[in-house]
């Protein structure tokens, strides 16, 4: 060790420099003409090269919040065992009475033998419609879109079925891993909220709002970052981008905003809410662009607010509006 | 605290001894977790998930070798099984479930490439705050000595010997666990 350390007259500074590629011309001849005086300095450079490249991992460890896992651990190691018995039945089954629980009481027997959970089965027929499941989670279901689950969950393990739109709000527990199973695809929380919205056919959207999932279909998977869509066309391939529909949840949240939006695409979305069908003559209106937000309100509210931000007309069709003329205020870019 | 002590106050169901063998060793495992799945989050939902079962199943357990290898290896095996869930043609993913069938050899390689990763973790954190930024400044955001001093207002000298120091401390901390790990390379390429 210690006649080794004789021998380096190198500057560890200039190998890291070396290893970065920030070192000058000057210094890079520095490194390689130690390198080649003397046949263990390359030995030497090895193993300073292995500290520098272990000391990567680094990053991973820096990564972990010991804390707050040991935290969340906490709450689901000591506190599940206290608060069992008041977990939340009650509240299934106030939505089982009063609202359009449809329980189509099948008995079903999974995985052979054994007692076999009753499966609950959720259709938002009259608009849209919010479950809590027996873990607490809590599901937003679309207008005509159902929701499959059984009465109580397995322990190790939370699958649903879904058809049509939900948005999911999902209790955290990584020992019971909670999936939503739509059209042949698998949506696997690794904790957290996200909207799954099921077509017709093979097509699926999801985007993810806070925390991370994992989604299958088939061999092919993708884990979601929050902010993140994920779409699989009709002909099944699946496709990662950034969410750029900022209305995605007018659904669930009945509002809707929009931030210098240009119109031909604002109508869509007042169109997927409402569910109204809405053209627009002009051309000029269609690029224009429109900045306000609606919460709450009814569709004659936003189309009066259009007549007025375009001074235009709107008229009432056998599928739904036309927005006819109108002076553009702000063109959009 | 022992590891046998350790063990009778968890098996009481003692909270802090538990809070004890998590810190201990939560980072560590997920960071071998991540070598498995690939994912660091995922990675530390499963090494929770077995401290969860680790917790249930305290009274039922027998420690044969030691906690610490009973730990990594129900990480391990949580890993496998999650693997071999997914079904996913994935390269890495086949490579090791292949290895797996045969040897034990991987495990033991990534519990002690982590273990020495550790080491290293622990030895930057030891090292005097000034010399820490600088040497997180060149190692991970890629940072010219130059830009450095720059940005920290010392002399492009000072962040040169600092580099040096912190590169040294490394090395002399972790030196001994070097050799195994060039054997290891070793396997791993032959």
């Amino acid at each position: 060790m210690k006649a080794m350390e004789n021998n380096s007259t190198i500057s560890e500074h200039l190998l890291v420099a070396y290893w970065t590629n920030t070192a000058t011309e000057e210094e890079r001849g520095q490194v390689e003409g130690w390198l080649k005086d003397q046949a263990q300095n390359e030995a030497l450079f090895d193993q300073w090269k292995q500290v520098w490249e272990q000391s990567g991992s680094l990053a991973d460890f820096e990564a972990i919040d010991v804390e707050a896992r040991w935290q969340q651990f906490r709450g689901e190691a000591f506190a599940q065992k206290e608060g069992k018995q008041v977990r939340m039945f009650p509240a299934v089954w106030r939505y089982a009475a009063a609202l359009l629980l449809v329980a189509a009481a099948t008995f079903l027997i999974l995985r052979g033998g054994g007692t076999a959970p009753e499966m609950m089965e959720a259709v938002a027929s009259n608009g849209p419609l919010e479950v809590t499941l027996p873990d607490g989670s809590q599901v937003w279901l679309n207008e005509q879109a159902s929701l499959k689950y059984p009465n109580e969950f397995d322990t190790d393990r939370r699958l649903v079925e879904l058809k049509g739109e939900a948005f999911f709000e999902v209790v955290h527990n990584p020992a019971s891993p909670f999936s939503v199973l739509a059209d042949g695809t698998e949506t696997r929380v690794l904790g957290t909220s996200f909207n799954l919205k099921e077509h017709e056919g093979n097509r699926l959207e999801l985007v993810l709002v806070t925390g991370k999932v994992r989604f299958s279909r088939a061999d092919d998977w993708e884990i979601l970052a929050p902010g993140e869509k994920l779409v699989v066309d009709d002909e099944g391939t699946m496709s990662k981008s950034q969410n750029d529909a900022a209305n995605f949840m007018s659904w669930r949240t009945r509002r809707l905003e929009f931030d210098s939006a240009v119109m031909h695409t604002a109508v869509r979305d007042v169109e997927s809410l409402y569910g109204v069908q809405l053209t627009i003559d002009s051309e000029e209106i269609s690029n224009c662009s429109v900045t306000a937000t609606f919460q709450n309100d009814s569709l004659e509210d936003v189309l009066e607010t259009f007549k007025i931000l375009f001074d235009a007309e709107i008229r009432q069709t056998d599928q739904g509006y036309r927005i006819i003329g109108g002076v553009c205020p702000i063109q959009s870019p | 605290m022992s590891e046998t002590n350790l063990l009778q106050q968890i098996k009481q169901g003692d909270e802090r001894a538990y809070e004890v063998l998590f810190k201990e060793y939560f980072q560590v495992l997920s960071v071998y977790a991540k070598r498995y799945v690939q994912d660091l989050d995922l990675a530390q939902d499963i090494v929770q998930e077995v401290f969860v079962k680790f917790y249930e199943n305290r009274l039922k357990l027998v420690v044969h070798s030691s906690l610490k290898a009973l730990l990594y290896q129900s990480v391990r095996n949580r890993c496998l099984d999650h693997i071999r869930s997914e079904q996913t043609h994935n390269a890495h993913h086949e490579q090791i479930l292949n290895i797996n069938k045969g040897s034990d050899i991987d495990a033991t390689d990534f519990m002690e490439q982590v273990e020495l990763e550790e080491k290293i973790y622990k030895s930057i954190a030891a090292l005097p705050e000034q010399c820490q930024v600088i040497f997180r400044m060149s190692r991970f955001e890629g940072k010219r000595n130059q830009e450095i001093a720059e940005a920290l207002n010392l002399s492009k000298r000072t962040v040169e010997t600092q580099i040096s120091n912190a590169l040294k401390r490394l090395r002399k901390d972790i030196f001994p666990y070097l050799k195994a790990l060039i054997v290891m390379l070793l396997q791993t390429f032959s």
